[in-house]
């Protein structure tokens, strides 16, 4: 079969359009932005070269600290979202009435918007008058009530707990999918040949399991690098700078017409990205090639 | 289901029919009212509509009255664009910068932003021919002027500052009388402590309101050194080579780290603040003068105009209430095609009944015109007269590259207060990013 | 619910499983807590509704959503968010099934390589000034065509993404049984494989028609009239003169979800995705 006649190239011209124009372009202008003085205080650009890259590596500036809080969020958050759902996924797969009621409503804060998410929660673990300390407070738990949100040691624990709320029903629904592709023959034949619960888990299911965990693991991370929304409903990066991650510092940056600063800060974040997300990739392709 | 994409298809279609339809219905209204406008004026085209793009809290509900009144007259609608607060600031700067904006544009504006960030000059229309300008307060006039030309219109209360509301009644109760000093200051927080008073109410949770007092004892720093604020624009010194702002916040420090800012600062908020204090809960917050009608207004357990008064902001022996002349100022777009409808809509607004309309719907106590009655409770005037001379500016609209780095240092200084920041860090950012703005801005001073 | 001591069966009903119904109710009821605090605050009174909280309403005012409606303008929002999403939706699934189906059929080192650029849209950071200087370039800057072509550019990546791990699951040997029928390369793809793609399409087209509803900051950016504001930002211009209203804020929002909550509950099994796995075995 001539592979270039069945599958013609201008099937893909479309989609490459849109993109290349709207999105591409932008972000490789963007990119050479990055090597500018470019400001809303700058009459005229002037090419600055490194400078603004040197600034965001320099030690006695802050951007390292967001750096490292935004990879400290995509590996807490990637962590948890990942084994929560898998454990509930695992756990509620069998012998519960109306499974499809549940995984319906498991998956509606995955389709409810970050704004509204930030905003409900931000009342809830408000300290004095938020429903979660009223709570604790209304069982005699009044040494469990904490500033959720302000204590700067907790802060970005909270970001990440609400986060994981919003993700856990939507990847345990993606899991549950997996779990129920996976016939029941190959465990029930193991159980009868005597193997227990946590045998057939990890001989089994979690190898049946890969190529979706792979799938879940790759949109944590990819997630976790660019979160912004649900930080910047939160805490805008507060407490102080505790919980500022790469995207609140650009945003912040673009705010101040530091539009040079922003977009180093965002090529930055780029070169990451294509890092993280070609290994992902491959680990994906891999994946799928074993199946 | 492709049947369902397939319905989702045709909706899509049907509504991209109704879409362009909506189009062509606005095109045809344009149409009308232009003519019936070109018949009730002149053959001169008249633009149907205008646009003004505005921030969240800028608009006062008296100017939307007032444009219904503009349409009646002149056949131009003027349509609002109001953005959310937190985004005003990036969407304004893109889009002046990309050289698409409304026709009226608004910003936060004071003498060194609309030059540095705005660019005035290139940005607006020069307004400095408008009959209203000779009407216009000097004060507030220099602050949206570039180099003699006005550029802007206030239509905003800057005779109001931010300064200490206090609890009178409380006071009188435990004996406590105004400070004077920061030792005064801390004797009067404790006492109020004791007494089961939260001392203040700082809403640190909104971001921008901790760093007022810092901006607002210029009496003090200016008293430090009288040359300050011309050897600061000249950039011939540093705020880090003058103590006194780095005692400035080691004294906010203190007073939070005592206490008196009451267990929840973090993640209090600026809406709570009036019912805070007319609940008696707290005894003080900065806030404007003007704000105290609305404690009044909630009918709390404080609601005489006798439970309050306004003392300055107390810290480094700070005595005066500095004047703001800043505030939200409209501009025009020069490369808007209704620039001609735009000035007449900023002249109409300015015009001496408009102007007095919204004193008197109460929702300014005074406007920066001459002649207009100006609408002061008087305990107000007499704490005007008492502590406001005139003498003393706020720095963010006395000292260059401040007002733009407002929430940096708001955010700096939450860090600092938290313990994750120290106070010399504080105050070297400031004059670092005073620098950045500055070299960027091409400021002579800075080359 | 008990466990009533029903005769032995194969899967007794033991209190293991009692507990885990009851668990799963209580995760469940745990996701729609935000949803209900919501509800609860819309129908407050304008005293009641400054904070939003889980106090009961005093009175019920239900008199806010009426509010909301008229002086929101609601109306004209709703069906722009209605064109902008559906217009994009439909556009952003097909461009991007077509593009998918090529690079997975035919994965050439440059197809490769193309697909890992579109793929890495996903994360790439969008630069609002840049983007509003290439928007105003191609004239597409304030007008409606201009902000639907910009969502389909923004939801190309995941929809490629999405759909390109789908048709590695539909068998080759089709095409191939296809192409000796005598089919050309559009009707096989129009008529043989799209068909087939049609779960993963509809989760595709819910996903993305929910993420251009949520949309906000885009049209905020690009869209110079409130005529041409969808409905979240029509919740905007009305909250700018509410501010502390919670009550009418989340009587706005509610409305504003409402729409993508009864299209995610018709359309939930095919999100959810147990269709997809039935339809690609079956």
């Amino acid at each position: 079969m001539d592979k270039k006649k069945i599958y013609p190239w201008y099937f893909a011209v479309g989609a490459l359009v849109f993109y290349g124009a709207l999105f591409v372009l932008p972000g490789l202008i963007g990119v050479g932005y990055s090597f500018t003085n470019w400001s809303s205080y700058a009459r005229d650009l002037a090419w600055v070269g490194l400078d603004n890259f040197a600034e965001i590596f320099s030690p006695d500036r802050d951007y390292l600290t967001y750096i490292k809080n935004t990879l400290w969020f995509t590996a807490a958050s990637t962590i948890l979202k990942t084994v929560l759902p898998l454990a509930l996924a695992v756990l509620l797969v069998k012998e519960v009435k109306g499974l499809a009621l549940h995984r319906a409503i498991l998956y509606i804060p995955a389709v409810l918007s970050v704004l509204i998410t930030g905003l409900t929660f931000k009342s809830i673990l408000n300290p004095q008058y938020g429903f979660l300390n009223q709570s604790l407070r209304a069982v005699g738990l009044d040494a469990l009530a904490a500033h959720w949100l302000t204590d700067p040691t907790l802060a970005m624990w909270s970001i990440i707990a609400v986060d994981v709320w919003r993700g856990t029903g939507y990847v345990m629904t993606i899991l549950l999918v997996g779990l129920l592709s996976i016939s029941s023959t190959y465990s029930e034949a193991a159980m009868i040949d005597g193997a227990n619960a946590w045998q057939v888990f990890r001989h089994i299911t979690l190898p049946l399991l890969r190529p979706t965990l792979a799938v879940v693991i790759v949109l944590n991370v990819l997630y976790g690098l660019k979160v912004f929304d649900i930080v910047y409903v939160l805490t805008n990066g507060g407490p102080g700078h505790r919980t500022e991650v790469l995207y609140t510092a650009v945003f912040s940056e673009f705010s101040r017409g530091r539009y040079g600063v922003g977009t180093a800060l965002s090529t930055v974040m780029l070169v990451v990205m294509v890092v993280a997300g070609v290994f992902m990739i491959r680990v994906l392709t891999r994946n799928e090639v074993q199946e | 289901m492709t049947k369902k994409v397939a319905l989702l298809a045709v909706a899509a279609l049907i509504l991209a029919g109704c879409g362009s339809s909506g189009g062509t219905d606005g095109t045809s209204t344009t149409s009308d009212t232009n003519t019936s406008g070109g018949a009730a004026t002149t053959a001169a085209v008249t633009p149907t509509t205008i646009t003004l793009m505005t921030s969240q809290g800028w608009i006062k509900d008296s100017e939307y009255d007032l444009a219904d009144r503009f349409e009646e007259q002149t056949g131009i609608h003027v349509e609002y664009q109001v953005v959310p607060a937190d985004q005003y600031a990036a969407l304004l700067t893109t889009k002046l910068n990309s050289g698409e904006v409304a026709d009226i544009w608004m910003a936060q504006a004071d003498k060194f932003t609309i030059v540095s960030s705005l660019d005035v000059a290139n940005n607006a229309v020069d307004l400095s021919a408008e009959e209203w300008v000779g009407r216009f307060d000097d004060s507030a006039q220099a602050q949206v002027s570039v180099d003699g030309k006005v550029y802007g219109l206030m239509v905003w209360d800057v005779s109001d500052s931010f300064s200490y509301i206090y609890n009178a009644t409380i006071f009188n109760e435990l004996g406590l009388t105004v400070p004077t000093t920061f030792e005064e200051f801390k004797a009067v927080c404790a006492a109020l402590l004791a007494a089961g008073v939260v001392p203040i109410y700082e809403p640190v949770a909104d971001g921008w309101h901790h760093p007022l007092d810092f901006f607002n004892v210029a009496h003090a720093y200016n008293a430090s050194d009288p040359n300050l604020v011309t050897e600061l624009n000249n950039n011939e010194t540093t705020l880090a080579d003058h103590p006194i702002f780095q005692q400035m916040i080691e004294q906010m420090k203190e007073v939070y780290d005592a206490g008196y800012w009451g267990e929840y600062a973090f993640s209090d908020e600026y809406s709570g603040l009036n019912q805070a204090l007319a609940d008696g809960r707290y005894a003080m917050a900065v806030m404007n003068m003007t704000a105290v009608q609305e404690i009044l207004d909630l009918g709390g357990t404080y609601s005489s105009p006798t439970d309050f008064g306004v003392f300055p902001s107390p810290y480094v022996d700070n005595t005066v209430i500095a004047d703001t002349p800043g505030g939200p100022a409209r501009f025009i777009y020069p490369k808007s095609p209704n620039v001609d409808a735009a000035k007449q809509y900023l002249a109409f607004l300015a015009e001496p009944d408009n102007l007095q309309y919204g004193i008197d719907q109460g929702y300014f106590n005074a406007l920066p015109f001459s002649g207009l009655d100006m609408n002061y409770p008087s305990w107000m005037a007499t704490a005007i007269d008492q502590y406001k001379p005139g003498t003393d500016t706020v720095y963010q609209n006395d000292v260059s590259y401040l007002n733009a780095q407002w929430m940096d240092f708001a955010a700096d200084l939450s860090a600092y207060l938290l313990g994750d920041m120290d106070s010399a860090t504080v105050i070297a950012n400031l004059d670092r990013r005073r620098t950045e703005q500055a070299e960027a801005a091409g400021d002579p001073a800075w080359q | 619910m008990t466990a009533p001591a029903l005769p032995r069966r194969r899967r007794p009903i033991t209190g293991w499983t009692v507990a885990k119904n009851v668990f799963a109710w209580l995760l469940s009821a745990s996701m729609l807590v935000p949803l209900l605090l919501i509800i609860v605050t819309s129908f407050k009174s304008d005293r009641d509704g400054q904070t939003m909280s889980f106090a009961w309403p005093q009175e019920w005012n239900p008199a806010n959503f009426v509010t909301v409606i008229q002086k929101g303008k609601l109306g004209a929002g709703f069906l722009n968010s209605l064109l902008y999403s559906s217009v994009g939706t439909v556009v952003t699934v097909l461009l991007a099934a077509m593009a998918a189906y090529v690079f997975s059929r035919r994965r050439s080192r440059g197809n490769q390589i193309l697909y890992l650029v579109v793929v890495m849209g996903i994360v790439l950071p969008i630069n609002y000034v840049a983007l509003m200087k290439v928007m105003q370039l191609f004239a597409l800057n304030n007008s409606r065509i201009g902000i639907i072509a910009l969502y389909i550019a923004v939801n190309i990546p995941f929809t490629v993404f999405l759909i390109y791990g789908f048709v590695a699951r539909i068998p080759v040997e089709l095409d191939e049984a296809a192409v000796i029928d005598g089919c050309g390369p559009i009707r096989l793809f129009f008529l043989i494989i799209l068909p087939l793609m049609r779960p993963v399409l509809i989760t595709a087209a819910v996903l993305g028609f929910l993420g251009m509803w949520n949309e906000f900051i885009m049209p905020l950016y690009f869209l110079d009239s409130t005529a041409k504001w969808p409905m979240n930002l029509a919740v905007y211009n009305f909250f700018g003169r509410f501010e502390s209203k919670w009550n009418l804020v989340s009587a706005d929002v509610l409305l504003t979800a409402a729409p993508v909550i009864v299209l995610y509950l018709v359309c939930q099994k095919y999100i959810v995705g147990g269709q997809t796995v039935g339809a690609v075995k079956g």
